[in-house]
């Protein structure tokens, strides 16, 4: 398969934020035969690199690997009891990995950001307090703590998979987050024993529209967030709510009318069952 | 000899996936189950093990087993959409099978 040069982002019609979040849905029918263009995936990367983390540190390790370059019997052997043919129509599998050693190059990242200006005296920092307080007392201990540093790695690189999705929504790109045989990706992938796996992205052109049927449905909005306390529902308001239908970023809802004609439709040219 | 609609399972695919008895659906499973020796009741709860009330665990190796024997039953002309009925029928009783599109 040969994929599509480069192609500047900015020759295309672009999507913003708001849209990207209120289109992005786990794809999961691909165009099998499209592949993915290298610089999409370098954009991704690109965009988790400069994700959110604690203490600057690299808490996600990611590769991505082209389907084709997996023999058939790997492919199957990547599969959990739950996985099932998107595995075989997504050209790309991204595999993320969370590192629980990361935070120690805690010290010299943070004395990095402080002489760069991110900390200062004006807020406690120093980098006597970087090596006396926040080593000794946080890192140190964090470090020999498996559930805790393996739990933060977790939430930061979310953070980093998070970024990749979104970026990969406004490249028209699908992706969605599956489970997979971690001793089969050891074995072939070469992932260094440290690592803990996350998820294993899919990518590929959608072979669903990219509405996958319309926005998932989520509880009311005060149901999960609150103002000052947790007796504080946040309520939604007409006014946000009609800015954010006007940017996109909340849509219909699933299912359109068309939604199981469509997946019929794909089933059968795929010769999947229905 | 019990009808093949007669049987809970049959009865659910056939709500679940929106068909009716006159479908050939039928007859592909009625052949399957020949080719299996069982009924399509004891198909399913081979597959499917009793943990709790109302909730099953999936017998993973007894999956396979019948997913292999799918793949025999559909060997042939139009095997292909013959074997995807059987699946049909496996899936909308709560059997996840992981199919393939590239085999």
């Amino acid at each position: 398969m040969e994929a599509a040069e480069f192609e500047p982002v900015g020759s295309q019609r672009s999507m913003d934020l708001f849209e990207a979040i209120g289109s992005r849905r786990s794809i999961r029918y691909f165009l099998p035969y499209r592949p993915v263009e290298r610089w999409k995936v370098e954009m991704m990367f690109q965009a988790a690199h400069l994700s959110s983390r604690a203490v600057n540190a690299s808490f996600i390790k990611a590769v991505a690997v082209e389907r084709d370059s997996l023999d058939l019997e790997t492919r199957e052997r990547l599969k959990t009891p739950t996985n099932t043919a998107d595995l075989d129509m997504a050209p790309m599998y991204i595999f993320t990995y969370a590192d629980p050693t990361a935070p120690s190059v805690g010290p010299r990242r943070l004395k990095d950001l402080y002489d760069r200006g991110a900390f200062a005296p004006a807020l406690g920092w120093s980098h006597k307090y970087i090596d006396d307080v926040i080593d000794a007392t946080i890192l140190q201990p964090l470090l020999k703590d498996e559930v805790e540093s393996r739990w933060i790695a977790s939430v930061e690189a979310a953070q980093a998979i998070a970024h990749m999705l979104l970026v990969a929504r406004a490249l028209g790109l699908g992706t969605c987050c599956k489970s997979f045989v971690d001793e089969t990706a050891r074995e072939v992938l070469n992932v260094p024993d440290h690592l803990k796996p996350i998820w294993m992205i899919l990518v590929g052109y959608p072979a669903e529209h990219p509405s996958a049927g319309g926005q998932r449905p989520r509880p009311p909005l005060d149901q999960d967030y609150f103002w000052n306390d947790f007796e504080t529902p946040f309520k939604a308001t007409d006014e946000v709510t009609r800015e954010l239908q006007r940017v996109r970023l909340l849509q219909p809802v699933a299912p359109y009318p068309w939604r199981q004609d469509e997946i019929r439709a794909i089933a059968r040219a795929y010769g999947l069952p229905e | 000899m019990i009808q093949l609609t007669e049987y809970e399972t049959v009865k659910t695919w056939m709500k679940s996936a929106g068909f009716d008895r006159e479908d050939e659906r039928l007859g592909a499973l009625e052949e399957y189950c020949r080719l299996v020796g069982q009924t399509p009741d004891e198909i399913i709860a081979t597959c499917l093990k009793q943990v709790g009330d109302g909730q099953f665990k999936l017998k993973l190796k007894t999956r396979t087993k019948y997913a292999n024997l799918i793949d025999e039953f559909q060997q042939g002309p139009s095997g292909q959409r013959r074997g995807n009925y059987v699946r049909s029928f496996l899936i909308h009783n709560g059997v996840m099978l992981t199919s393939s599109i590239l085999r």
